[in-house]
């Protein structure tokens, strides 16, 4: 099955991982990922502060290009998705913004729908599909899943399971056999947002969401954005996290599928992480 | 109050058409729906750290008028865009989104020359956006050398090279960006967006 794909800039470059292993563990599912032709930035979180009419009109020309082909889009990234789905529902809501962007973009509006790759593989190949292509069992991997903000709110747009606690990635790990832990940090911010500017009140922020992780003896930090990954990852080693001090690995929840299916850690781009998965992979492989 | 100062409002310098400019933009609809009960302040984790940023206190000052404490400061530039105020408001205010029309606001006002934009957040977005504007999708390699040259902080400047080489060795960085086909086309939509 061919589907339509926004894979959004970091997926290029910082995020080689996510890309690497969302296509391999999709070609196990049977989902072949084909990227929208000649796609631009959403506009991340940037654009928004200085230009309202272009922070609608970048999404909107993904949209455009989607819409073209399909009636439906997967995403990769959360900010991405968000802005997206933010998009979207901002033109069907609101005539004069439709026109708007219409006119500059030439583009006649129709809504598709927007999914996030988390959705697409826990809806539409499900779990007892997923369980099929486990090859080797997680072992009682205990891990947590950590969703941050902007896949799940607002909710009345995003449609993830639950804003407050969500469960899709638990299922699949323990469909895999792993040990999903209770974490109430799901979906609290990482101040990612913030990494570049305001450094000093990330690191608080993620302090509390590894803080907790360590405590409940989490051994893989699961997620589904490169922004929360990159600001976990270079957090991790500024961090006490009070336990025993060790860095917890920080992995894309297609990552750890695509161990469980047995394929390389080479070509899910594991050696790519910053804060090394070996422990992770000596438990599984 | 704000960025961290307490001091007396002066009647004299209050703008009662603020809350009207900033009604108009988009994402500052339905300021004038707050009723203050301050949960977009409770709920917000930048606040639990930052207490020179509250929400309520920004929705208060906009309600009020006074447009050039709030737009000079740099306080509405430190929103992470968690969007948790946005879904916890019983009214609707989507704080989240107030924060981008004042932002806005306070860029419009600097280019006249009105106020000056304090803090890193703002010259970041700008290189941002220039960076999608010459190529279509951010170059991270070219937004992050540009924005490191700007900080002049050598301490900044230590630990983000730190982490460039780390990343370069893993093979996370392009050293090329990546140009779309159609430049000319999303560059007129930037100068379409812009009028």
């Amino acid at each position: 099955m061919e589907m339509p794909y926004y894979p959004g800039c970091s997926l290029e470059s910082s995020a080689k991982e996510y890309q690497m292993s969302a296509e391999e563990v999709c070609k196990q599912l049977g989902i072949e990922l084909v990227e929208i032709e000649d796609w631009n930035c959403c506009g991340a979180l940037e654009v928004s502060s200085l230009n309202s009419t272009l922070s609608l009109a970048l999404p909107a020309r993904n949209l455009k290009i989607a819409s073209e082909r399909s009636d439906k889009l997967v995403v990769a990234c959360n900010a991405c998705l968000n802005n997206l789905m933010t998009v979207q529902h901002k033109l069907s809501g609101n005539e004069d913004l439709k026109q708007m962007i219409s006119r500059i973009l030439n583009y006649e509006f129709r809504e598709i729908e927007i999914l996030h790759l988390l959705d697409l593989i826990w809806n539409e190949v499900g779990l007892e599909n997923i369980g099929e292509s486990v090859k080797q069992q997680l072992n009682g991997l205990k891990t947590v899943s950590y969703y941050g903000c902007l896949s799940v709110r607002p909710s009345k747009i995003l449609k993830s399971d639950d804003p407050d606690n969500p469960t899709h990635i638990d299922e699949i790990v323990s469909v895999l056999g792993g040990e999903p832990l209770e974490f109430t940090s799901k979906t609290k911010c990482c101040g990612g947002g913030l990494l570049m500017t305001y450094r000093d009140i990330a690191l608080k922020l993620t302090e509390q969401i590894l803080t907790e992780a360590s405590q409940r003896g989490a051994q893989c930090i699961l997620v589904t954005c490169p922004l929360c990954h990159m600001t976990l990852e270079t957090l991790t080693g500024k961090v006490k996290t009070g336990v025993d001090g060790r860095k917890i690995p920080v992995l894309y929840f297609t990552q750890l599928m695509g161990l469980s299916f047995g394929i390389e850690p080479k070509k899910l781009g594991l050696h790519k992480n910053l804060v090394s998965p070996e422990p992770v992979i000596s438990l599984i492989v | 109050m704000v960025d961290g100062e307490m001091r007396t409002i002066d009647f004299e310098e209050l703008d009662p058409n603020f809350k009207y400019e900033v009604s108009k933009e988009i994402g500052g609809q339905n300021i004038k729906l707050c009723f203050n009960c301050g949960i977009c302040t409770v709920s917000c984790p930048v606040r639990r750290i930052d207490d020179t940023y509250n929400p309520r206190r920004i929705i208060r000052m906009v309600l009020y008028g006074m447009k050039k404490e709030i737009l000079s400061s740099e306080t509405i530039w430190k929103c992470a865009h968690c969007l948790t105020c946005l879904e916890r408001c019983p009214q609707d205010v989507k704080f989240a989104e107030v924060i981008e029309a004042l932002r806005i606001l306070a860029v419009r006002e600097a280019e006249k020359g009105n106020i000056e934009i304090k803090g890193p957040q703002f010259p970041f977005d700008l290189i941002f956006k220039d960076s999608i504007e010459s190529y279509g999708r951010v170059f991270e390699a070219g937004l992050l050398s540009k924005y490191m040259l700007k900080r002049k902080a050598l301490g900044f400047m230590m630990s983000f090279s730190l982490l460039g080489l780390k990343m370069f060795r893993k093979g996370k960085i392009s050293l090329f960006p990546h140009k779309i086909k159609a430049l000319d086309e999303l560059q007129r939509v930037f100068k379409d967006s812009s009028e």
